[in-house]
């Protein structure tokens, strides 16, 4: 439940809102990006147990104990595809939350939520959704594709190590995503086609204890994992609890020195490579994304990209630290029809924040140029403080500006909020 | 979890250089390596990159190299393991991969390498 009074230079209104929690909360924290972030994940690629010999000189064989996977579409995020140009058009403006770099541009330039994702892994797989897509000539309706390019061929000498301390330029090509998406425009018997490219980057800045907590969780994984592998190593060498044939006597004693580890599960496996996923995303630093996307129009029975619909580019840079965070974000939007307008959104969020309490302020800039715009440019500029009351009531007071209308001035508004949720929220960051 | 195995054999030759054996755990995944050389157990390293004795000590022996990966990388779920030779006449290498089924899965490659005079 929320409790929202507005007031504006002149007008004075004090409503009452009954609002789900889901709305009443803001949006959640973007993950501090790890190196290796934002790529589809859910994705079981499309090959499996096929061992792959370099040339050598001895003679091999390879059995794998386990049948291949199977591709299988996945869900985009709704909120991943619709984010970037959604509030282009709204008369409220955008909100810092939508100048974010999308995850895959090419659903965001033309407007869509694609409910399955075709992930590619391999190039074969990749020209297979090609054709299929292309569909003869003609152009196949709701395609949505997201590859990774560097992903698509195995790296067999790229480490651990190597790929979370990869410098920036390597991160760059690690986390590049090409994106395509089409959708009907029935109205037209026409197809709009969207392309799109988005990378991101990260300056690592984490402090001692940062750095330790990932070693540990590290050591605690590689421990689990000897723990495997020196039992394995005594079965294949059938080593009986008392062999003094060598190496026998090493392998047991190290067992022993690792019994204190506890019982490898597979879910002991899974919650320490959870941990190291989450000493990895807790590091402070400052990440950069990138993305551009296009959108052309053609006919539904003759491929050809004739009309250019949109056009749009997205820079966004931030620094997380312990206490505070600060964002800032740029999106160009160029629109080719029916007129020729240029958006240029500008915006900002500083924020400071402590096990119980958030203080933040942002805002917001469009420039709008091109033919008869519909609006001017003008800005939004907000101040929120939220205060954690218990897990799940928060008490929140925001103050600030609106950005202009087409047929008003903004409004100055002042909320003050008491939201209930249910599930423990933490601080917005 | 799935055991990918993979067996080989090598000739070290008559050389009086070391041999060398490296074991790769790639595809930017975590994971680890035991290696036993005959009746030697090395410690558990994420890389190993070791000199493992001279040919005529080596011939008759077998390489045993146990990796257990976990798939840590969000942007793939290949995992692999690379295993090369070098010292005997001819450079030896191998790639077994495989992909995990679900995110967060451990793998476990086992390699034994013959070595042969």
């Amino acid at each position: 439940m929320s409790y929202s009074v507005h007031w504006g230079s002149t007008l004075l209104l004090a409503s009452v809102l009954i609002a789900a929690p889901a709305l009443s909360q803001p949006v959640p924290p973007e993950p501090a990006p790890a190196p290796q972030p934002e790529a589809p994940t859910d994705h079981p690629a499309s090959t499996a147990g096929t061992p792959s010999a370099a040339p050598h000189a001895g003679t091999a064989s390879d059995s794998a104990a386990a049948p291949a996977a199977e591709a299988a579409p996945t869900a985009a995020s709704a909120a991943d595809a619709s984010a970037g140009l959604s509030c282009l058009d709204s008369k409220d403006g955008c909100e810092v939350d939508d100048l974010k770099t999308p995850t895959a541009p090419a659903y965001s330039i033309i407007g869509v939520v694609p409910s399955q994702v075709e992930t590619p892994r391999t190039p074969k797989d990749v020209a297979v959704a090609l054709y299929n897509a292309y569909n003869g000539g003609s152009v196949s309706q709701n395609v949505a594709l997201e590859v990774a390019p560097f992903w698509l061929v195995p790296h067999h000498d790229l480490t651990y190590d190597q790929y979370v301390n990869a410098s920036l330029l390597l991160q760059l090509v690690h986390n590049l995503t090409v994106s395509a998406a089409t959708t009907a425009v029935p109205a037209q018997a026409a197809t709009d086609i969207g392309f799109g490219l988005r990378t991101n980057i990260f300056f690592r800045d984490a402090d001692d204890a940062q750095r330790t907590e990932k070693a540990k969780a590290e050591a605690h994984l590689q421990k689990l994992q000897e723990i495997l592998a020196v039992r394995q190593q005594k079965d294949q060498l059938r080593c009986a609890d008392n062999s003094a044939q060598d190496p026998c006597p090493a392998i047991l004693t190290r067992l022993e020195a690792l019994a204190k580890e506890g019982e490898v599960t597979e879910e002991a496996l899974r919650d320490a490579r959870v941990a190291l996923e989450k000493a990895i995303e807790a590091q402070y630093g400052f990440r950069l994304s990138v993305a551009g996307a296009l959108a052309y129009r053609s006919d539904n029975d003759n491929l050809r990209l004739k009309d250019f619909l949109k056009g749009a580019g997205w820079l966004n840079g931030g620094y997380r630290g312990e206490i505070w965070e600060v964002t800032g974000l740029v999106r160009f939007t160029a629109v080719d029809a029916p007129e020729i307008l240029q958006y240029v959104d500008l915006g900002a969020r500083v924020g400071g924040f402590g096990d119980r309490y958030g203080v933040y302020a942002e805002g917001v800039y469009r420039v709008v140029s091109g033919d008869d715009p519909p609006v001017k440019s003008s800005g939004r500029l907000v101040g929120t403080f939220e205060y954690k009351l218990s897990n799940q009531l928060w008490l929140s007071a925001s103050y600030g500006k609106d950005n202009d209308s087409e047929v008003s001035k903004g409004a100055q508004f002042a909320l003050l909020g008491v939201n209930f949720q249910v599930g423990e929220r933490q601080v917005k960051r | 979890m799935k055991t990918i195995k993979h067996t080989s054999k090598y000739k070290v030759g008559s050389g009086q250089g070391q041999v060398h054996l490296r074991v790769v755990i790639g595809e930017g995944q975590f994971g680890s390596s035991s290696v036993v050389v005959g009746a030697s157990l090395f410690p558990q390293v994420r890389t190993f990159d070791e000199n493992i004795g001279l040919p005529a000590e080596l011939n008759g022996k077998l390489i045993s190299a146990i990796s257990v990966v976990t798939d840590t990388n969000k942007q793939t779920n290949l995992t692999s393991v690379t295993y090369e030779l070098s010292g005997g006449p001819q450079p030896f290498g191998h790639s077994s991969e495989v992909t995990v089924d679900r995110d967060g899965d451990s793998v476990m490659f086992i390699a034994e390498i013959q070595l042969e005079a």
